[in-house]
């Protein structure tokens, strides 16, 4: 009964609040004694118990004083968490250990105070003692290697005395990636050469440092490519480019060919992309039935990172 | 957290040695040595003690607990053991889990004080923890400082305290659903027994007994002499004098007409007797009058009550049955023989027993009687003998002893009144107070067809004793301070003392009347007088719509205040640019001073000063003066007459 109650809520939610962004107004909060105010709740009843039975205005003064407190706390409650919004800044997609993370940004036009963030794959609610203007936040997820939803988050707050718990949510459509750790592998990236073509290749691998041109430096090129005489002659940064580098440099990194257990495979082969990318080689990919073309670049650095996600 | 953890250490250690809970030596003794042991630890910076040495120090404790209460006052036994926890727990926490458990637990154990006191002080200090106690909820929470917080509660706890006054005012008072035990009281006061012979510093405390409200003038101070009627002792056994057998037996009187009634707030005495002037019955709930015409409660008094006399219509021409005689003039014959023969010499002397009762003053004054509060112990078993021949000085319980003994001696029935003699006018508010110290022992004797009739003997040998309270008689006053011990009453003599003692007095009066009095009769009579008679049901309706309104109007406060206010140049920047064509949200100040310039051309210097301004305001952090506002005032002006003309 209960858990069906608790699917229909999160249902619910799930419509209301699927957005980018959250305004906090009045029929997106909600607020209910917190598990402390319960408590300050059923004190207050045993004081008003002893207040009848003894005849005592006092007693019941102070279990009328009680109640009092809970309700203006609920209205402080709802006025400090009233007019801000959250809104979704950017979704950081990384390797499982660095960790992922989504940037929200917290708006208010007024102090927030005791504002938490909460979300199943945090470790622990995110708690921001007091809001002025915008924040901010990175919330790191804890994820396992994989394609997830971001889902739902909860925005909570205490305030004050932490008697009301005040909160709303934000859920996010979106994915997000959790690339598999880099794990290091025994043999060297060059290892895994492209194996079709192979008399091509063995031909080419003897004009490998055939000198082609020089052209001007850009910022991300190898720097033990840049010509430091041309540098010390004219003060020009030109980096070397060798005939026939295309051939020699492609490699091909398939799933196949590793060892170790499933994660293990995924982790080398991600260490592989990462090692590529950073020596500016030209690598293929294959992950079972995905195949890529060998390329160079981020955005096919990406794109094999997420078919190791997907995998 | 430490503030929290001394904090609360504190407040268990005040709420214990408070002179209102008795909990005994011993259980203060352990909450001593609990709070020293938390302060070491803390000093020692260690946090949580192990749950195996705690379970056995509460098992320890809770034996020390009822061993020092004992079992009977549950009440007592049941805080001590709440306060006890509450240590115990203070001591284990660690968590801030445990700590909130704590902080809202504190809200019950706090106002437990309340069943022992509800005077004006200790409502402070409750309100006082109470508060702080808020304070340290919010801190927990780690927003803002410890001052800020400290404001931020008490506008709150304020607010509260009025909120809550109303609720008690209008909403209905429900009766008690059950019967529970009251808390064990240990009083000052008067005794069921009197035996004044073994006594040798009668101990004086200038503690409330009562206070009583006439609403007619005619009783005034110093007119008739007040006494104030509680006990009636008729049996003697030598020593003392016991308590009557009929004091609990509820006789129902005519009410006397003509005789104003008048009410009387007792304080907590933990016994049932009350007290009233003569023959009285009470109209109050539970409050009932015997066959001697003195009023008491059914159950013992542990809070204070206030309640109406009636005085009563005695029976016109009562005679005695033969056994009533009996038991009024019974004495043990084989003692205090020389005193029997005095009186059955005076006996043959005397017609009448006013004759006897003169010749009886007479001995009493020739002889030199003194009153004393010090009085020698009597050492021989014939008590009354002693004192009358050898002594010759005692308080109230000796002349009316020996004046009751002797009467009943020669077959004249006597007994022994206890209560109260004389009390403290306020004249600004018009109320007695009758004191701990005024306690009085006097005689009732009863003549054939004429009823019972009082006789003081005291007054004998000290006759301005009548007049006024005991503070107010000079010739004792040294005795009576010192007997008085450390005390506002003991230092009388000061007059800024002695105002001072008459002020908190007042103080303690208004608080005790409105406040703790405040029962279903009194606010059914308060509702019928605002609301009229039939339309009390709606009092609580009324509370709550009332609650209802203030409730929107702090909501729509809050909301009023917690905005941020813009500072004065965009303020006016932005009503600037509420007057141009198109709209200007998003486009940079510059931009928009221009396009506003194009729309007002008249006003195209003064926008270019005003432009001048705000960004010597916003870009330089020059301040935007009195002439700057102004100006910009102006400017406002002018474009809206402008605006409007056009459109």
């Amino acid at each position: 009964m209960f858990g069906m109650f608790k699917q229909l809520f999160a249902r619910f939610i799930r419509k209301k609040h699927s957005a980018d962004s959250i305004a906090f107004k009045h029929n997106t909060i909600y607020i209910l004694p917190s598990t402390m105010g319960t408590g300050f709740i059923g004190v207050s009843v045993l004081n008003f118990l002893l207040g009848i039975n003894y005849q005592n205005n006092l007693l019941l003064a102070v279990a009328y004083l009680m109640i009092m407190l809970l309700i203006i706390a609920l209205l402080y409650g709802y006025a400090n968490f009233n007019a801000s919004e959250v809104k979704l800044v950017a979704i950081n997609s990384a390797h499982c250990n660095t960790p992922p993370s989504v940037t929200l940004a917290i708006t208010s036009n007024k102090r927030l105070l005791d504002f938490s963030i909460a979300h199943d794959a945090l470790e622990e609610p995110i708690h921001i003692p007091s809001i002025e203007r915008t924040v901010l936040q990175s919330a790191p997820l804890r994820l396992e290697r994989g394609k997830h939803l971001i889902g739902q988050f909860k925005f909570v707050s205490h305030f004050p005395f932490g008697l009301v718990s005040v909160w709303s949510y934000l859920y996010l459509k979106k994915s997000i990636y959790a690339y598999p750790n880099p794990l290091e592998n025994n043999e060297s990236m060059y290892a895994f050469r492209a194996t079709e073509n192979s008399d091509e290749l063995s031909n080419s691998t003897l004009v490998v440092d055939e000198f082609k041109q020089l052209t001007p430096f850009q910022s991300g090129m190898n720097m033990h490519r840049v010509s430091w005489k041309h540098y010390a002659k004219s003060q020009q940064l030109l980096v070397k480019e060798y005939e026939g580098e295309l051939g020699a440099q492609t490699l091909r990194f398939d799933y196949a060919e590793l060892q170790g257990t499933v994660e293990q495979r995924l982790s080398k082969l991600c260490y592989l992309v990462l090692e590529a990318e950073a020596s500016d080689t030209f690598y293929a990919f294959k992950l079972g039935g995905f195949e890529l073309s060998a390329n160079r670049g981020e955005a096919h650095k990406l794109k094999c990172l997420e078919a190791l996600c997907d995998y | 957290m430490t503030t929290n953890a001394l904090f609360f250490t504190l407040s268990y250690l005040t709420i214990t040695l408070l002179p209102i809970t008795a909990f005994g030596f011993a259980f203060n003794a352990l909450m001593v040595c609990l709070a020293v042991w938390h302060i070491a630890l803390l000093r020692l910076n260690k946090q949580g003690v192990r749950n195996a040495i705690l379970n056995a120090v509460a098992l320890v404790g809770m034996a020390i607990t009822v061993m020092s209460i004992g079992i009977k006052s549950t009440v007592s036994v049941f805080v001590a053991l709440m306060l006890l926890a509450c240590q115990l727990k203070v001591l284990q926490a660690k968590t801030l889990r445990q700590w909130r458990q704590v902080l809202v637990l504190n809200f019950f154990t706090f106002s437990c004080a309340f069943l022992f006191s509800q005077s004006l002080y200790i409502a402070l200090l409750v309100l006082f923890m109470l508060g702080f106690n808020l304070v340290l909820m919010q801190t927990l929470q780690h927003v803002g400082t410890i001052k800020a917080t400290s404001q931020f509660v008490v506008s709150k706890i304020l607010l509260s305290c009025v909120l809550s006054v109303l609720l008690i005012l209008f909403l209905p008072k429900l009766p008690a659903f059950w019967q529970l035990p009251g808390p064990q009281l240990a009083k000052t006061g008067l005794s069921e027994t009197v035996s004044p012979f073994s006594i040798s510093q009668l101990s004086q405390s200038d503690e409330l007994a009562f206070r009583a409200i006439f609403n007619d003038v005619d009783i005034q101070q110093g007119q008739t002499p007040l006494y104030w009627r509680a006990i009636i002792h008729d049996e003697f056994d030598g020593q003392q004098w016991h308590i009557a057998n009929l004091q609990k037996a509820t006789i129902n009187y005519e009410k006397s007409g003509g005789q104003p009634t008048y009410s009387i707030i007792a304080q907590p005495s933990n016994t049932p007797w009350l007290y009233a002037l003569g023959f009285a019955s009470s109209s109050t709930n539970n409050v009932q009058s015997n066959y001697f015409g003195t009023l008491f409660r059914t159950d013992r008094l542990t809070a204070t009550l206030e309640y109406v006399v009636t005085p009563a219509k005695v029976d016109a021409s009562p005679t005695m049955s033969r056994w009533q005689y009996q038991h009024n003039t019974a004495i043990p014959k084989q003692l205090n023989l020389r005193a029997q023969r005095l009186a059955q010499q005076w006996d043959k002397q005397s017609g009448t027993t006013a004759e006897f009762i003169a010749l009886m003053r007479k001995y009493f004054v020739e002889q030199g009687f003194s009153y004393t509060l010090t009085p020698q112990v009597a050492t021989s078993e014939h008590m009354i003998d002693q004192f009358l021949f050898d002594y010759k000085s005692g308080f109230c319980g000796h002349y009316a002893s020996t004046v009751a003994m002797m009467m009943r001696s020669v077959g004249i029935p006597a007994r022994l009144v206890s209560g109260y003699l004389g009390a403290e006018y306020n004249e600004k508010q018009g109320y007695f107070s009758i004191y701990q110290y005024d306690a009085h022992a006097w005689v009732e004797y009863f003549v054939p067809n004429e009823g019972w009739k009082r006789l003081d003997p005291t007054a004998w040998v000290s006759p301005e004793r009548l007049q006024g309270s005991l503070s107010q008689y000079q010739p004792l006053a040294n005795q009576f301070q010192s007997n008085l011990g450390m005390s506002l009453a003991a230092f009388s003599s000061f007059p800024a003392i002695n105002w001072l003692r008459l002020k908190l007095e007042e103080l303690d009066y208004q608080w005790t009347r409105w406040v703790l009095n405040f029962d279903r009769q009194k606010q059914s009579s308060m509702l019928e007088a605002m609301l009229g008679k039939n339309n009390q049901h709606l009092s609580g309706v009324i509370a709550i719509i009332t609650l209802g309104i203030i409730f929107t109007g702090i909501f729509f406060y809050i909301q009023f205040n917690s905005r941020i206010k813009e500072p004065d140049a965009i303020k006016h920047y932005r009503r600037l640019c509420s007057f141009s064509s198109i709209d200007l949200e998003h486009t940079p100040p510059k931009q928009s001073i221009e396009q506003l310039q194009q729309q007002f051309p008249e006003q195209s210097a003064d926008l270019m000063q005003f432009y001048a301004d705000f960004c010597a305001n916003r870009y330089q952090g020059k301040t935007f003066g009195k002439n700057q506002n102004i100006h910009a005032k102006n400017l406002i002006n002018s474009i809206k007459t402008k605006a409007k003309r056009t459109i």
